[in-house]
């Protein structure tokens, strides 16, 4: 017999579409409507993962012994950090701030390597933003810059913005104008009204160009950052005739030579289109609940990211609580969650990992897996277990349960749960 | 802890809405709930000397959800303005005028306060707005969800089809939790998001749906009447911040005159921080107060509540609205250095964040401050004017009793006005107002007033069957003459002891453990006949104008865990 489960969130990407259509057979997804091709491959192959086998040093071990060891290793640890937090729900994320507290750990997710550069833009002059439907509903004008998301965010054209029709927008397509910046051409760039290529590192330049010509001031150049003047222009006027705007960006443009310097830009530029029309900035957020992680961690310490409680209360330090700079300079143990550090981060940062105690709570075993001293599978976020999760405009959804997880295996939330039981009895 | 049986000794008592007006009595506890008999073996519990009142009722405070939130991003500051490491009963608490929903809770249980309403909730954003709730601990909590924005509450009214707009209201609160109607900038916020501009009067018209601002709140109020909501509507009037604005304040509410209250009460309307929305106008067109106009009209028009929106001087804080264009024009008003967010929610409301420290030395920002106490002392009923600062907008909650001591004590007021803008002694009556509130006002100002006005039955008093929410303050209004010693006011009324559902929360002025509170709220469809009329057109527009799916909306059972239900009485 098939299931049909309509409406289903797909916990991939930050576009969270909440319209995909699963069936189940025999506890098994047989089919995606509605998906990506991202989201396709995610859902029909989620078993794929390897197998889910809780290992205390690369041996077979019960999930009783691992969760024991993996609060010894917290309690025992002078400086633990706690990692990820990105693809999992914000249950989990509550909990794993408790955890934080409770041992002292520093505690940071995956925006620190992706859009920590877009709060610390917003904590210094704010940001208009709104929510994915009324782009959808109101934007003539959209502007991508350093985002490809043909490939990143691949429904993000058909649902919020550039083909999808809305109030104001009733013949889809055609009622916009859509800008891409960027690098290089990609799948994307060829889909707007117009692009501009700009050479790599220069898009603080440009940022500063396109405000000087908005204020009426003239360029004493004639290209700038590799683009023609007249083109900055265009954009430009553009802007101003529109009757709302909005910026679409992403890493090309926290990642890159300027970091927040850049979003601080953008965001002052579009502040100052507000003199003359709507506009407005959204980030392209990656992980499916990044924007969760941001969001959970600052109502519970007042920080989005990089928060140390070895002093019993949250402080806040880039540079030095963020992951990168914790794990390369002076953490002694490390417990990730639902994340890749290894497969992803700078080789010091790898390396001391190797030599310290590392426990992974992921559903799958993935490069961090390697070096973990302990690996406790979990159940998948959205496909076997519910939980609640922040699209990239911080609307919250809350994802289903579509199929059972394997005997014994536990969410995240659970298995945080289980080892702050065993952290309160070490302590006690 | 177990609720035990206690009996409160020798403290003095008030409870207004009973005629208890500091008298020497006992309060007997049992199961959670004041009784009048309780079992020999009750612990005693001493509080001779103390007031013994019943516990404080927040009803607008901006304490969850995303706009929260953004407050915290855009003040890093405020967490280290106030931190207490976590001890053996008690996580952190940090944060002082956005402080995590943790310290939040902490904060107003030592305050006295049990019960605290967040008052503007996106709908769409529901779900993040209760998981802050849930981690706000001990205080009973309820969200008013905004409608006063809202494309389909604009097609109802377009259509005058109240019955239809009444099977709205009740499908929007039983599906995002919500417990009464509030109004942001009606059509304001949408003339915002969609044309970059506001309206100026409750007769500008928006030109997608040909409505007004009058036409949204007499719909809304209607409806609301009728179908018998626990509270009335709950209004942010127009024209937020603008000098003049009290003009438009006081056609707001002439709007809803006519509209006949529920039978269980007299009101239709509450204005909501009316500081904000009590400006005048001076000859040369600048701010000189409102307030004797506005309480002119609220004392002689008995359909209307207002709480005060003081403003607190010289301590930074943050604006947070449902008011997009009125951030904006605040943010402009500050400066190119302020801080702006603007928050538009699809089809249903705006929304702004702009961090803001009012300056004594200010003079619009010194007569703003004295607006807020102004209006208090001008209006006679206490029963119908409610202390807020509408946290954290006109400044920390943490303030209540700096503001109790100005309103007992007009030493305390004329000490104040002298540190302040010399604008407030000619473009205000503040300096001529010789009324001091006595406690039992105060009590009912910021207890039983707006548990009435929230139609909470079992809060704010001490009678047979309220819950036993009870605050214990270490004065003894017979030894201290607080008129004269407004500094006392100020170090005692944060509590001594905090009694919870019969548990104590609070000893010696320290919490002691937390709990989790109820949250409040409507889980009940209108007739069955006209939901599922509304229901057919509502799906469409969700289809069409949302980004989210229909069935993605309502929010599950677990964001609420101690749910409360309170039913309404439609009349027919
Ligand atoms: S765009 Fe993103 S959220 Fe939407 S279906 Fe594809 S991967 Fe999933
Ligand atoms: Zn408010």
């Amino acid at each position: 017999m098939v299931e049909v489960y309509k409406d289903v969130v797909c916990t991939f990407c930050g576009c969270l579409c909440d319209d995909i259509e699963i069936h189940v057979e025999d506890n098994k997804i047989v089919k995606a409507v509605n998906s990506c091709a991202i989201s396709r491959a995610k859902f029909l192959g989620h078993e794929s993962n390897g197998e889910r086998q809780v290992l205390i040093d690369g041996k077979e071990a019960s999930l009783d012994e691992a969760i024991k060891k993996a609060a010894e290793i917290l309690v025992n640890a002078e400086n633990p950090l706690i990692y990820g937090l990105a693809s999992t729900s914000n249950e989990a994320i509550r909990k794993s701030m408790e955890l934080a507290e409770k041992v002292g750990a520093k505690i940071d997710n995956t925006s620190s390597v992706c859009h920590a550069p877009t709060l610390l833009a917003t904590q210094f002059v704010g940001d208009p933003k709104c929510t994915l439907g009324v782009i959808k509903n109101r934007a003539d004008l959209i502007i991508f810059w350093g985002c490809n998301p043909t490939q990143a965010h691949p429904r993000h054209f058909e649902r919020y913005s550039s083909n999808v029709k809305g109030y104001f927008t009733q013949n889809g397509r055609e009622d916009k104008k859509v800008v891409f910046i960027d690098v290089r051409e990609t799948r994307s760039t060829s889909k707007g009204d117009l692009f501009l290529k700009i050479e790599p590192g220069r898009d603080f330049e440009l940022m500063l160009a396109l405000r000087a010509l908005l204020r009426g001031k003239k360029l004493q150049k004639d290209v700038v950052a590799g683009v023609k003047v007249e083109d900055l222009e265009k954009i430009i006027d553009m802007c101003k005739n529109a009757k709302f705007g909005v910026i679409f960006f992403g890493l090309g443009l926290t990642m890159s030579r300027g970091k927040y310097l850049n979003i601080e830009c953008a965001i002052s530029f579009t502040r100052e289109l507000n003199n003359h029309t709507s506009f407005l900035i959204i980030p392209m957020r990656g992980h499916y609940n990044v924007t969760g992680a941001n969001s959970v961690m600052t109502w519970i310490s007042g920080y989005g990211y990089a928060v140390d409680y070895s002093r019993g209360y949250p402080r806040y330090s880039p540079g030095e609580f963020s992951a990168v700079d914790a794990l390369a300079e002076y953490c002694d143990a490390a417990l990730i969650i639902a994340s890749d550090p290894v497969a992803h981060f700078p080789k010091n940062a790898v390396k001391r990992m190797g030599d310290m105690p590392v426990v992974l709570i992921d559903p799958k075993p993935n490069c961090t897996s390697i070096v973990a001293n302990v690996y406790i599978p979990s159940l998948s976020v959205g496909i076997e277990t519910e939980g609640t999760a922040y699209r990239m405009d911080g609307v919250p959804l809350y994802t289903r349960k579509v199929v059972n997880g394997p005997d014994g295996v536990l969410s995240d939330e659970e298995i945080l749960e289980r080892i702050m039981e065993e952290v309160d009895k070490l302590q006690r | 802890m177990m609720a035990e049986s206690m009996i409160i000794k020798g403290g003095i008592v008030y409870d207004p809405l009973n005629g208890v007006k500091g008298e020497k009595t006992d309060i007997m506890i049992k199961d959670g709930v004041i009784v009048s008999e309780v079992p020999s073996d009750a612990k005693e519990v001493d509080a001779s000397g103390k007031i013994v009142a019943p516990g404080g009722v927040e009803m607008h405070a901006h304490v969850a959800g995303p706009k929260v939130n953004a407050g915290r991003t855009l003040l890093p500051g405020d967490f280290r303005r106030y931190y207490v490491p976590k001890t053996d009963s008690l996580r952190a608490l940090v944060g002082y005028a956005v402080p995590t929903n943790y310290t939040t809770g902490v904060k107003y249980t030592e305050l006295g306060f049990t019960t605290v309403f967040e008052p503007a909730m996106a709908p769409l954003d529901a779900r993040h707005t209760f998981e802050e709730l849930e981690d706000m601990p001990n205080a009973d909590k309820a969200v008013f969800p905004v409608f006063g924005n809202n494309w389909f509450v604009f097609d109802c009214v377009k259509d005058n089809d109240i019955e239809k707009l009444k099977a709205f209201i009740a499908w929007m609160m039983t599906e995002t939790k919500g417990y009464g109607i509030k109004i942001v900038n009606p059509c304001g916020a949408y003339m915002w998001a969609h044309h970059h501009s506001n309206v100026t009067s409750v007769d500008d018209v928006v030109p997608e749906y040909d409505v007004t601002p009058r036409q949204v709140l007499r719909g809304l109020a209607q409806a609301n009447e009728e179908l018998g909501l626990p509270h009335t509507i709950h209004v942010h009037a127009n024209m937020l911040g603008r000098v003049g604005n009290v003009s438009t304040t006081l056609d707001t509410l002439k709007c809803v005159e006519d509209i006949k209250p529920h039978p269980s009460r007299e009101q239709v309307i509450h204005l909501t921080h009316l500081q904000f929305n009590c400006f005048g106008e001076d000859e040369n067109h600048r701010i000189c107060s409102g307030a004797e106009d506005l309480a002119e009209y609220i004392n002689s028009h008995p359909q209307v509540s207002a709480d005060l929106g003081q403003v607190i001087v010289d301590v930074p804080t943050c604006t947070m609205t449902s008011d997009g264009p009125a951030e904006f024009f605040i943010h402009k008003a500050l400066g190119p250095k302020a801080k702006w967010i603007n928050g538009d929610v699809e089809a249903e409301c705006g929304g702004g964040i702009v961090p803001i420290t009012y300056r004594s030395n200010n003079p619009f920002n010194a007569i703003q401050w004295a607006i807020g106490i102004e209006t208090c002392l001008l209006v006679k009923d206490p029963w119908r004017v409610v202390i807020t600062t509408d946290h954290p907008n006109g400044g920390p909650a943490w303030y209540y009793p700096r503001v109790i001591s100005w309103l007992m004590s007009k030493k305390a007021r004329d000490k104040m006005i002298e540190t302040v803008h010399k604008s407030v002694q000619d473009k205000t009556s503040l300096v001529n107002l010789e009324r001091e509130y006595t406690w039992e006002e105060i009590l009912i100002c910021t207890r039983a007033g707006p548990a009435k006005l929230l139609g909470l039955k079992s809060k704010g008093h001490l009678g047979e069957g309220a819950h036993a929410d009870v605050a214990i303050y270490p004065i003894d209004p017979e030894k201290v003459d607080m008129a004269n010693q407004p500094e006392e006011i100020e170090k005692k009324l944060w509590a001594d002891m905090v009694i919870k559902d019969g548990k104590f929360l609070v000893k010696n002025g320290k919490t002691i453990t937390t709990e989790r509170g109820r949250t409040y709220l409507i889980n009940q469809y209108y007739k069955d006949e006209e939901h599922k009329r509304m229901l057919k057109d509502l799906k469409e527009h969700f289809q069409k104008w949302y980004s989210i799916t229909f069935n993605n909306y309502r929010i599950q059972d677990v964001f609420a865990p101690r749910p409360q239900t309170v039913s309404i009485n439609p009349i027919s």
